[in-house]
């Protein structure tokens, strides 16, 4: 029961040979905490690593596997953004703030996940409580992008796509209130889906803007988002913002033809609104043609300005998460990041009446994008202006200031999942965007999965350098 | 017509920051005020972005729903 890279292995083929007993689930855990101990003090994605729970969680699923228990999850080692709460073992929201946070119970994904056999190797780094940018004043350094570490991961999943494009986990948990999810993947070159508001429980979720806030997967291909969602979709009585919408199988539906769906590009997205470099353009362009060679019918879409729904995103996302944090930003102001501070003290300054015109003309746009859905089955645009940015290139003060082609689908409460299309000269990764009306995600997942293999970018992999010195990890 | 806030400028001035951020009940140091302008400078620029044209008897976002009484 050997594989010859495990941590290149994707969900769907570790399943299939853990299914078929060629593959151990306790040598596949112990081959990624091998290559955790190897690679991650040069990535960081990892704030807490659950060495022993995950060999004891492995030993469990090998002998269910052993017993003839099914499931597409059973010993598939997976890792989770640092604001999931897991029991027993700290969840930070990497904040100094909370270090010393360990939740008695699992955040209801995190339960999903284990039910289905998954073994958790630990949890990720993320922005200070999921907001912001990378910040060097805090007890642990930003996660680094797996193509080139001098770039940025995005966020503010940051650990979640780093450890996914890095072989250190097959799949992880991040959240996304403005492109959390998206932009990380985009950047790192991996697959992830932001669903729609009320599908997966945000129960034991640290929030950012409850409004705005969504929990979803990322992986190295759409496909397995799609087994992963298959386990977190449902119905949740213990959120008050879940929604009970029948459940299919995400999986099963990939498989279901494309031919003759209707796609709009927004080209005004990234030509207009948020100008893309040349390289992103020519992606964009390929996938479409792509989606045409496909059996699609491709036609130009056009919605509100990105810089529209960015407007009110921001000031809902400021107002709600300085209300969450106002107590410990009155008496705690110093423990928190710069970054964090530079981008939610401003929340405490929007008045009532900004905040509710912010939340009215919420209801504009998601009525403007429902009405494009009417012509089209999905929408694409670029995922992000171009590939990673470099760390020295970013500005914490500009916060507010550069609109993000991933928040209309938040702001409108619709799914989006980004693929990796292609890659630039240089080798970095680039995403193309897939948006879908409310509770789509099927259809969101299955053209992402055509897509993906149409494209062809899956074969490729980072290379990676071997570290020496310590890790910035904590293993428990 | 509709009627633009006034008191959310872009060009807020320092004075007029410290006084917003005392309402707020936050203590800031000088360093973490600039940036506090800064941020606040580009906030205000995105709320006076949001259009205001509305009719008096639309409802405000919210839906609570209370359960339905015992039958």
């Amino acid at each position: 029961m050997t594989a010859s890279e495990p941590g290149w292995l994707t969900i769907a083929e570790a399943a299939r040979l853990i299914a078929a007993k060629k593959l151990s689930p306790v040598e596949l855990v112990r081959s990624l905490l091998a290559r955790i101990q190897q690679f991650d003090p040069r990535i960081n994605a990892f704030i807490t690593v659950t060495g022993r729970q995950a060999l004891a969680q492995a030993r469990a699923a090998e002998k269910a596997v052993m017993a003839g228990k099914r499931g597409r999850l059973r010993g598939i080692p997976l890792a989770y953004k640092d604001i999931y709460a897991t029991a027993g073992v700290r969840t930070t929201a990497h904040s100094r703030l909370l270090a010393e946070n360990v939740p008695k119970e699992d955040a209801e994904a995190i339960r999903r996940l284990a039910a289905a056999g998954a073994v958790m190797l630990g949890k990720l780094a993320t922005h200070e409580f999921a907001i912001g940018g990378p910040a060097f004043d805090l007890p642990w350094p930003p996660a680094r992008n797996p193509w080139d570490t001098e770039r940025f991961t995005g966020g503010s999943s940051s650990g979640s796509g780093a450890a996914v494009a890095a072989g250190l986990a097959l799949g992880a948990l991040g959240s996304d209130t403005g492109g959390s999810i998206r932009i990380p993947a985009a950047y790192c070159g991996i697959a992830g889906i932001k669903p729609t508001p009320g599908l997966v429980s945000r129960r034991g979720v640290i929030p950012l803007a409850p409004s705005l806030d969504t929990a979803g997967p990322m992986a190295w291909t759409a496909e397995d988002c799609a087994i992963l969602l298959d386990a977190l979709a449902g119905h949740d009585p213990a959120d008050p913002a879940s929604v009970a919408v029948p459940k299919g199988s995400y999986a099963r539906a990939l498989s279901l033809p494309v031919k003759g769906l209707k796609i709009g590009l927004l080209r005004h997205f990234h030509e207009r609104d948020v100008p893309a470099g040349a390289e992103m353009l020519q992606t964009v362009a390929v996938a479409a043609r792509r989606l045409g060679q496909l059996g699609c019918r491709v036609e130009e879409a056009n919605l509100p300005s990105v810089q529209e729904y960015n407007a009110v995103g921001r000031i809902i996302i400021s107002a709600e998460a300085y209300a969450l944090h106002e107590a410990n930003l009155q008496t705690r102001l110093s423990e928190y990041s710069r970054t964090f501070r530079v981008r939610v003290l401003a929340g405490g300054l929007i008045r009532a009446a900004d905040y509710l015109a912010a939340q009215r003309r919420r209801t504009d746009l998601i009525a403007a994008t429902a009405r494009a859905f009417t012509r089209f089955d999905l929408l694409i645009s670029a995922a992000t202006p171009g590939p990673a940015p470099l760390f020295r290139d970013q500005r914490p003060d500009e916060g507010f200031a550069i609109p993000l082609l991933a928040t209309p689908a938040n702001v409108a409460a619709i799914p989006a999942a980004v693929i990796c299309a292609g890659f630039t000269a240089r080798g970095l990764p680039l995403g193309v965007q897939i948006m879908g009306p409310a509770w789509s995600e099927a259809l969101v997942l299955r053209v992402a999965h055509r897509l993906e293999e149409a494209m062809g970018t899956r074969g490729r992999r980072p290379e990676l350098a071997a570290s020496v010195g310590e890790p910035a990890a904590r293993v428990a | 017509m509709p009627v633009r806030p006034v008191s959310n400028g872009a060009g807020i001035t320092p004075p007029e920051m410290e006084q917003m951020v005392a309402r707020a009940g936050l203590a800031l140091n000088p360093g973490q005020l600039a940036d506090l302008v800064l941020t606040w400078r580009q906030l205000a620029l995105l709320i006076a972005a949001i259009p205001r044209e509305r009719v008096l008897a639309d409802d405000f976002p919210f839906v609570f729903r209370p359960e339905p009484p015992p039958r």
